[in-house]
This record gives structure tokens, sequence and C-alpha cells, in this order.
């Protein structure tokens, strides 16, 4: 017979509840937003037929749907927060009522319930763990709790007998409800039930694997026994993700277990409050350790980027510099949009050399690399790229964006008009399709719109192949077919800069003025004075000027560069102090 | 309830075929839908046929064809559809607030029935919310042949991608209802691609599939069986590839073709996918051994596409000179297929000298996918200028080739999108293409009635049975090829069979004159290979 146990905690751990709602909420609405936005644009909802199905086909797809439903809240910090907290706090507040019938000692039981609501919080932390896995968790958990609370054996069966239902509903966590109700029937049923009962549920669990594998579904075995648990490849996510399923499988051993650590009454509640608050600090010891600002820079320049936020991007990266290769590439994009490519180049870190203005072709940057190529009206490719991202990575909302850009500029309107059908369909990107809408069959909008029409200006005007395994021969191969394309001028010049090449950079300061440029950028006119002081002559500069501040500094430079060879003391960190921003720098301490 | 949004109305004049519960049925609906809907005050007539899509307007279909349902793209929020048999002895109608029309299987099956070698006339109404006037659209007709069409078509579904894929299924639907069924389900195949599904003479029991990584190779399925076969012998520049079944059905030809795909800059095209190296060779099944179609000047040449003339006499295949190793834009269009043949012996498995059938290059265009027709007479092909890959060029075209004349025409079913892959059905009465003229990127499948003489019917596109399935489906219908029957096999069946270790095939025959140009051009490069070549 089990034990209802009195439950002297019921108003602290509204407390508790509330403490760490505070702890979650505070992370991820001020540190930890960038796991929102992530996610928020790693997937697209979808309201239509074809596109949901995908969510009923298998196990454990209707809690990837609900996740999905969840996400899209994220779009906005404070709801995000607001939800990850709500949802954080859940497995407490369900292991709350299970507790009663699992503990008789509640000296700690405040602590065995916070503890899976704390290790999904730091879980949580990673950008790729999504709201399906604690939705899995929440589920799994209440149907422990649904079936333990059924005291007529009849309602009992009826719960197990939900088990192929839950299965389809939560996919492989099912598995972990499994062991939990075998376990709490070997150790807290009495009689023939406490075998009867793990052997019926065996029983229906081997059933419906074996239905769902060999009629219901087309799942691999492996799919049927993982999906969708959170299998992230980070080894730190991944203890945590053992650490948690192993302790709810076992958490009704813990049932029995503490009555070994049971203590005098008075002291109970003070253990069990003060246990939780140690948790608690502990918590945010690990928050604090597990934040890593330069995840959070990087994915916050890519939001920027997503969102055409260049000059945000730019200032964050000037301001808190990403180590990042992909945090530099998405900075020399927004250069490379705002035009001060080479106005700007070294005012960002550059630690990547010319890597960081092209990514390579493969999976790895298949959602990023179509910047570049969009950035310089080398459109196809753009296009490809994003459809590529959205054939292996599912609709997101930037790359069904770019479809419609990249289709409404080469003038294939009637898919961008599928593409625009979709993100209308979509729950955040409604009013972004409605605008895109009006430019459909419409090509004299669509060379009039401020952004499309300057991509139409770039468009190669030749053809030739794209090449893929050196991507950066497509630059000259795009300046040969569109003489006139600046941006693709700006990052011949970049790469010629980045490889420390000064005699090739210098050469083309002759075609700016026919490029329309008035005054030569900043970090070219650097890098003839540069060529000046080792060949004693200026090169050609097609008749522009290079401007007195430039030279002035560069005497500066020289000067300084002088003493820091004589008086190493001075070092480089003086120099980087005083002349960081420039090529100079970056030619003679990179 | 199969027509959603749609309420039946079946005439009283209808022929006593019916069955008595239909009969009732039809009665009770009328009595729930009539009153309430066709209660219109003026009937105004209009001098147009009404929008609708897809555009059965004149076509030509099957008499064991599903329901031809579509979407009218007219103003109104109550529709009435009538269909009446040019007789006039049988007559239902549907309704609809949408405009998506759903017409009932059964009496659709009738209204068949009645018609055959005649047509069918479908009249529209439509009327606007809170008026009393009917609009009445000139009717359209759909033309229905006496000769039925295969029950079956197996096709890929997939994303028109270039390098990466996903998801993948070869599906099995039936003409007659829309029942659609998948054959090969990639994801209990560890996502592995799956393509070049080919039919002996359109039979559901003998054929093979393709299946490219961890569990490649030739999938045979024959006497209920699956068989797993690894082709590829030695020497061979690639996998077998672009299969055609000997009529016989112990041989099978395939090109063997060391692939490159190259993306194009300019927004006119996007990508071209060519051959860097291709020959033909020869599957014999009996004796499991792969044999090279020999040829005197093979090292000039690279061969692709075979087909077999229905009586097994002639291979069909295409060929042009072998390409430099310099694959610039100018060079790939300098590069035009002609159509040859060569006579073949199934006892000695000897082929005879090439001749050409069709001269392209002269004519500075390119040969691909040529079909013949079960009688041997006729040989559709698509034409495209340059290269070996029509489906991403938008000016190819299916032509027809009278065998006996040698005359030759471009056919009328073409549209300004590419029109390329092309199956007979087993009567030789039809056609099935591919076509993208819906939205330029996604192929879908267009039939066409041909007739004796040669003549071809209005084409139209795979019945569906929300007919608004293709306005925002991206994914794609790709090598669409008759079947004569439901093929009894699944998903699951090809999880098994690739689970087993595959059947290697044997040379047959020495490589002699052909070793020089495979060397150095096996398969191994970086953009060798890759991709889903749809």
């Amino acid at each position: 017979m089990i034990r209802k146990a009195k439950n002297p905690g019921n108003t602290d751990i509204y407390y508790l509840f509330a403490l760490f709602f505070i702890i979650t909420f505070g992370y991820f609405f001020w540190f930890g937003d960038y796991v929102l936005f992530f996610q928020e644009k790693q997937s697209l909802l979808i309201f239509s037929r074809e596109y949901l199905e995908e969510y009923f086909i298998k196990p454990g797809g209707l809690l990837e749907l609900a996740g999905e439903f969840l996400t899209r809240f994220y779009i906005n910090p404070a709801n995000g927060a607001l939800i990850l907290s709500v949802i954080l706090i859940l497995p407490g507040t369900i292991l709350f009522k299970t507790n009663r019938r699992l503990f008789s000692d509640q000296s700690y039981t405040l602590l065995f319930l916070m503890i899976p609501s704390i290790l999904l919080l730091l879980m949580q932390t990673h950008y790729y763990h999504s709201m399906e896995y604690n939705l899995g968790y929440i589920l799994v958990l209440l149907y422990f709790l649904i079936t333990t609370v059924q005291n007529k054996k009849q309602s009992r069966y009826i719960a197990l007998a939900l088990f192929p239902f839950v299965y389809y509903l939560v996919g492989a966590y099912i598995w972990i409800f499994l062991v939990m109700f075998i376990l709490y029937s070997l150790l807290y049923e009495k009689g023939k039930v406490r075998y009867v009962y793990p052997a019926v549920l065996m029983g229906i669990g081997g059933i419906t694997l074996l239905v769902f594998k060999a009629l219901l579904f087309f799942q691999p075995l492996d799919q049927l026994f993982q999906y969708p648990l959170p299998l992230v490849a980070d080894p730190r996510h991944s203890i945590i993700f053992y650490l948690l399923t192993g302790y709810l499988v076992l958490y009704p051993l813990l049932g029995k277990t503490s009555l070994l650590l049971r203590l005098k009454k008075k002291y109970a509640r003070a253990v069990s409050l003060v246990s939780v608050l140690i948790a608690f600090a502990i918590t945010i010891l690990i928050l604090s350790k597990l934040y890593n600002p330069q995840t959070n820079r990087v994915l916050q320049l890519q939001k920027y980027v997503f969102e055409k936020q260049w000059n945000e991007a730019i200032e964050l990266h000037e301001t808190a510099p990403s180590r990042n290769l992909i945090g530099q590439y998405f900075y020399n994009i927004a250069l490379s949009e705002t035009d001060q490519l080479c106005d700007r180049l070294f005012f960002g870190r550059q630690d990547f050399g010319a890597k960081s203005l092209i990514l390579p072709w493969g999976n790895k940057h298949l959602s990023r690399g179509a910047y570049f190529y969009y950035a310089t009206g080398l459109i196809n490719e753009a296009h490809r790229w994003a459809y590529e991202d959205m054939v292996v990575n599912g609709y997101r909302p930037q790359n069904l964006k770019l479809l419609v850009k990249t289709n409404l500029i080469n003038g294939n309107y009637r898919m961008a008009e599928k593409q625009i059908n979709m993100l209308e369909k979509s729950f955040n990107y409604r009013s972004w399709a409605k605008k895109y809408e009006s430019l459909l069959y419409h090509p004299k909008r669509v060379q009039s719109h401020p952004e499309l029409g300057e991509k139409i200006k770039l468009l190669p005007n030749e053809d030739f192949f794209i090449q893929l395994n050196n991507p950066q021969n497509n630059i000259p191969l795009l300046l040969n077919a569109n003489q006139t394309n600046r941006k693709a001028f700006e990052y011949k010049v970049a790469w010629l800069m980045l490889n420390k090449n000064i005699e090739a950079t210098v050469k083309q300061i002759k075609q700016m003025k026919e490029l329309g440029y008035t005054e030569i950028p900043r970090h070219v006119e650097e890098a003839a004075l540069a060529y000046s002081n080792s060949t004693g002559e200026l090169p050609e500069l097609g008749g522009l000027k290079i401007s007195r501040e430039r030279r002035q500094h560069f005497g500066k430079y020289v000067s300084s560069y002088s003493n820091v060879r004589k008086d190493p003391s001075l070092g480089e960190e003086y120099m980087r102090t005083q002349f960081g921003k420039t090529f100079w720098f970056y030619f003679h301490f990179k | 309830m199969l027509w959603q949004n749609t309420l039946i109305q079946k005439s009283l004049t209808m022929k006593p075929k019916i069955k008595p519960i239909q009969i009732l049925v039809a009665i009770i609906v009328i009595h729930i839908s009539g009153c309430t809907t066709d209660n219109f005050e003026n009937t105004q007539k209009l001098d147009r046929k009404p929008a609708i899509d897809p555009d059965y307007s004149g076509v030509t279909i099957p008499p064991n064809i599903a329901p031809m349902n579509f979407l009218i793209q007219e103003e109104g929020n109550f529709f009435r559809i009538t269909v009446t048999s040019s007789s006039n002895d049988a007559q239902f109608s549907v309704t609809s607030s949408d405009g998506i029309v759903r017409l009932p299987l059964g009496a659709w099956k009738e209204m068949l029935g009645d018609s055959k070698g005649d047509k069918i006339k479908i009249q529209v109404a439509a009327s606007e919310e809170d008026k009393d006037t009917l609009k009445q659209f000139q009717p359209i007709y759909m033309h229905v042949a006496k000769e039925p069409i295969d029950p079956y078509l197996s096709y890929r579904l997939l994303y028109p991608g270039y390098y990466s894929w996903s998801k993948m299924k070869i599906m099995q639907r039936s003409l007659e209802d829309f029942r659609e069924e998948s054959l090969i389900e990639n994801q209990i195949l560890e996502k592995n691609c799956a393509n070049c599904h080919a039919f002996n003479q359109n039979n559901p029991d003998e054929f093979l599939v393709h299946i490219r990584g961890s569990k490649g190779g030739t999938y045979f399925m024959e006497d209920g069986k699956i068989t797993r076969t690894a082709l590829k012998t030695e020497n061979m520049p690639g996998g077998a590839t672009y299969p055609s079944w000997h009529p016989g059905g112990r041989y099978v030809a395939f090109s063997s073709n060391k692939v490159k795909q190259s993306f194009y800059a300019h927004p006119q095209k996007s990508i071209e996918v060519y051959d860097q190296v291709s020959a033909l060779v020869l599957y014999d099944r009996e004796e499991n051994e792969m044999l090279y179609i020999r040829e005197q000047d093979t090292t000039d040449h690279m061969q692709t596409f075979p087909s077999w003339s229905p009586d097994g006499q002639y291979l069909y295949f295409c060929r042009t000179r072998q390409v430099e190793e310099n694959y610039s834009v100018q060079n790939v269009k300098d590069i035009h297929y002609d159509l040859a043949r060569k006579p073949f012996d199934p006892e000695t498995r000897t082929f005879g000298e090439t001749e050409i059938v069709f001269d392209a290059g002269k004519r500075n265009k390119s040969v691909s996918f040529p079909r013949i027709s079960p009688d041997g007479q006729y040989l559709v092909f698509t034409l495209h200028d340059y290269g070996t890959f029509p489906i991403w060029h938008k000016e190819a075209d299916l032509y027809l080739l009278n065998l006996q004349s040698g005359n030759y025409k471009r056919m009328k079913l073409n549209s300004d999108e590419t029109e390329s892959y092309h199956t007979w059905s087993s009567n030789g009465r039809w056609l099935v293409f591919s076509s993208k003229r819906r939205d330029g990127r996604s192929a879908r499948p267009y039939f066409a009635w041909f007739g004796s003489s040669g003549e071809i019917g209005k084409p139209f596109v795979l019945p569906q049975e929300d007919p608004t399935r293709y306005h925002n489906m991206l994914k794609t219908f790709n090598i669409p090829e008759f079947v004569k029957g439901k093929i009894n096999f699944g998903p699951r069946d090809f999880a098994r069979a690739a689970d087993k270790q595959s059947l290697s095939a044997k040379a047959g025959n020495s490589v002699d004159s052909t070793q020089q140009w495979f060397e150095g051009k096996k398969e191994g490069s970086a953009e060798t290979e890759w991709g889903i070549h749809e």
C-alpha cells in the first residue's frame, strides 16, 4: 500500500518555483536571448497540409510540431523567455504531484523535484536544444503521473493501454516512461501486480514497436528508439542529457532510498529549502560558465545580417569582436552591403585572412554561404545555396526569403509566388510576404525596389560557370561579366588586402575612377602608401588622390613602427591601440 | 467524404445502369442541397468559357482516368457544375462554394463509360454573394478516347535540387482514382538516393531501381523477389544508369557515365549536367555478366540513353564526339548528340555496325531520351540546343520521328518550358511526359493521346483529388513511367533487400580499346557523381 505523505513544503515550493522562474527568465532575456532568435530562425511553421502532414507520419512528430509552434513566440525575446521559464518549471510541478506517491519522507523532495528543471535549464543554454526536448520530458512525466495515480487496477490498465498513443505523441521519450514505470511497479506495488504490470507494459511496448515498425510508419528501428531525443553533438550537452535521463529513469528508486537519508522532522523543511537554494546557486554558477559570449556574438551577427541590420552588425563586431570565422564573414557582408568593405575592413577583427570573405561550399555553411553571392550580385549562386539549404534543412525564414528575392531578381515570378504563398501561411512572416507579393509579375517594380533593383544592376551580363572548389575565382569572373559591379570589385580588393598582396591591391586603383569612385577607399590608400614606402613611388592612381590625413597618419605609423622595432617593449599592444584599424597594422602584426 | 465542399446532384435522366441505392442517395442529397442553392431569378449567359485550373478544356482523356477535378478561377461563392455525356443520356451536377470541384468517382466513371469515343460537356455556372443572377459560362468539352491508359504511373517525388537531397520517394499512383502509395522511401534506406526505376514493357512484376549510397546497387524485381546487384565492374567510368530492358527480359542495356554538374552565373539558366565520359554496357541477367558494347570508333564517342526497339532487334542510343576536359560554357554549348542505333543478336550477345538515325548535330541540336512506340513505328525524343541533360533546358521539346519514313516533327503538345522525359503506354495510344510549364522549375506528368496516324490530343496534367495541390507544391515528379498494374512491393521490401549482400556482376568481356579512355577518368573527383541528376 502506498502511503500518502504529508508535504510540509507546499508553500515553499511556490517560492522556489518563483525563484527558478526569475533565474530562467533573467538568463534568457538578458544573456541567452541568442538561443531564442537562433531557434526561431531554424524552422518555419507553415499552415499547409503538405507541410503539416510530415509531422503526423512518425512517432514523436506531433511533439516536434508542438515545439515548433511554441518556438514561433521566440521572435520576441520577452515572450520567448517567458514561455521557456514556464515550460521549464513544469517538470517540477509534475514531480511535485508525483512525489506524494513516491516519497514517504519529505526531507529532500524539493531538491529532487527541482533537479530535472535545473538540468533542462542547463541543457537549454545550448542553442540546438529545441523546445520539443523539454516537452518530451514533460509529457513523459505527466504520463507517469497519470499512470501511477490510478489506484484501481482497471484504471491502471487503461492508462497503460494508452502507451501506443503516447508513444506516437512523444516518440522515443516513451522508453523513459517504460523503465520508470517498471521500476515503480517493482518497488512500490505489492503482490502479483508488481510483476504483472511490468509484464503487461513490456508486452504492449513490444507489440507497439512491432506494429509501428512493420505496419504503420516508415521509420528505421534506431529512429523508433531515438527520435526525437536530444542527441546534440556537444559533449557537455550529452552529459547533461544522460544525467537527466538516468535521473528520471531511476526516480522511483529515489523515493525508496530517501528513507536512508531521513532527517528529524524539525530539520527537514530547512534542509530541503537550503539544499534547493544551494542547487540554484550552483546552477547560476554553471550558467555563467556555460554562457559563451563568442557564441552570442556570432549568433547576434547572424541575426543582424538575416534581418539586414547592417549598421548594428558592424557596430557589434567593432565593439565586441567575434573571433569566429562566421562572425567575421557576417561582418564583411555587412560592410559590403553598406559599401564600406575597403573603407572599414580592418576596423573589425580579421583573424582568418581571406577565408572570412567567402565560405566554402558544403553542408557546414549551407545556411550562410549564400550571403556573399547575394551581396555581390551572383544571384544564381545565392539562389542555389538557399535552395540547397531548404532541401537539406527544411523551410527556414531566411532561405525562403532569399529564394523569393533571388527569384524576383531573376524574373522567376511563378516560383517566387509559391514561396511567398508559403511565407504567407507562416507565423511571423506574413507581412514580409505581403510586401513582396506586390512585386510579383511587375518587373518595373522589382527594378525600382531599393534592394532588388540594386542587385539587378550587379547581375552578370555574360555567362560563366560558377567555380565551386575555388569560389574566390568567381569574383574576377563576375567582374569580367559586369565591369560596373563595385561590390565584386571591392571583394576582389579586400581579397588581395587580406592576402597582403600590396602590389596587386594598388594596381586596382587606376580602375576606380571609371567605377565611379571620387576618392580612394581608406584601406586602399593605406596600401598605396605602404607600396610607395617600399618602392619609392606611388602607384598609378587613375586621376584620384591620396588624402592628406592618410599621409599624416602613415607618417606617424612609420615612426611608431620604427620605435617598436627598436624598442620591443612598446610592442604590439601599443601599435594596436594607435593603428589597430589600419591595413598597415594587419600587414605587420597579423 | 470524397468531395469536401462539393455537393452532388444526379439527374433523373441518368441511364438505368445506376443501382437503386445510388438513386436514393442522390435524391437525398438533392433534397438537402438543391433547395438552398438553386433559387436564382435570372440566368445570364456569358460568351466565354470559365477559367479553370488545371486547364482541362479540350483535352483528350482516357476512358478509365480518375475524376478530372479542377479549380474554377472565377468570382463567386456558389458554383454549379453540370457534367453531361454527348448523348445527353447521362448527367450529374456538383456544387461548390470555393470553386474547388471534386467530381464523384462513381458518377464520373459511368460518364466516361457512356462517352467513349465521344466527348463530355462540362457546364459551369457561378453566382456571387447576395446576387440573384446565375452566370452561365460557355461549356468546356473533354474528348474521351476509346483506348484506356495503363492503370498505374510510377514516379520519383523529390525537390528539384542540385547536389543535396533529403527525403525522396518513388511513388505509384493509380490513374483510375487517386490512390498514391510509396514504393521506396529513402528514410528507411539511410537516406540514400533512389532513382532510375525502369520496367520491362510496363510490367509491374519485372522492373529495376537504382539506389546510390550505403545501400547502393541495382535492385531487380522479378517473381516476387528483390535481388540487390552491384553492376559496376572494373573500368566502368561510372555506375550503370539510364536502363532499358530488352523485351526478352534477359538483358538490360545501360549507359555508364561520368557526370559533371556546372552552375551558370547568368540568370537565364541555372545548371548544366553533362558527361565527361559515357559508354554503353549490357547486363546479361542469366549469366550475371556486364558486357561493354564495343564500337570501332568508341574512343571518339560518348554514348548514352540506350533504348531497345520493341522487337529487341535494335538498340537506339544518343552519341556525340568525346569532349575535351575543358568545360567552359562555350565548350558545353558545342556538345551535340545524334540519335543512332545498332542491331543486336541476342543469341551471340553481339552488336552490329552503328548507323545514324537522326543527325541532330547538323541541325545544331542535341537528342536525348529516345523512346520507341510499342508498334515500332514511331520514336519520340527530346530535342534541345546542346548537351545531354535537357530537363534544365527551357527550349527542350518532344519530337516525333516516323521510323518508316524518317520524317520528324515537333509535337503539338510542347510548351515554352521544358518538356523532356516521356514514356509510351503499353497499348501505344498514350504518352506521359514531364513538363515544367506550370512554374518553370517543377516537372509535372502530362498525358497525351496518340492516334494511330501520329495525331496528338491536347495534353492534360495528372489529375489530383485536391486540384490545388500543384499550386504550392515545390516537389517535382521525376521519371514518370506507365505500369500495367499495381506493384506489389513496398518500402519495407526494399529495406529488407538492402540489408542483404549484393550480387556482384562479372565482367563479361575484356575492355581492350576502351581501356585508354577510362584510365584516369574514373569516378572520384569532387564534382563527379554528386547530386541527384533528376
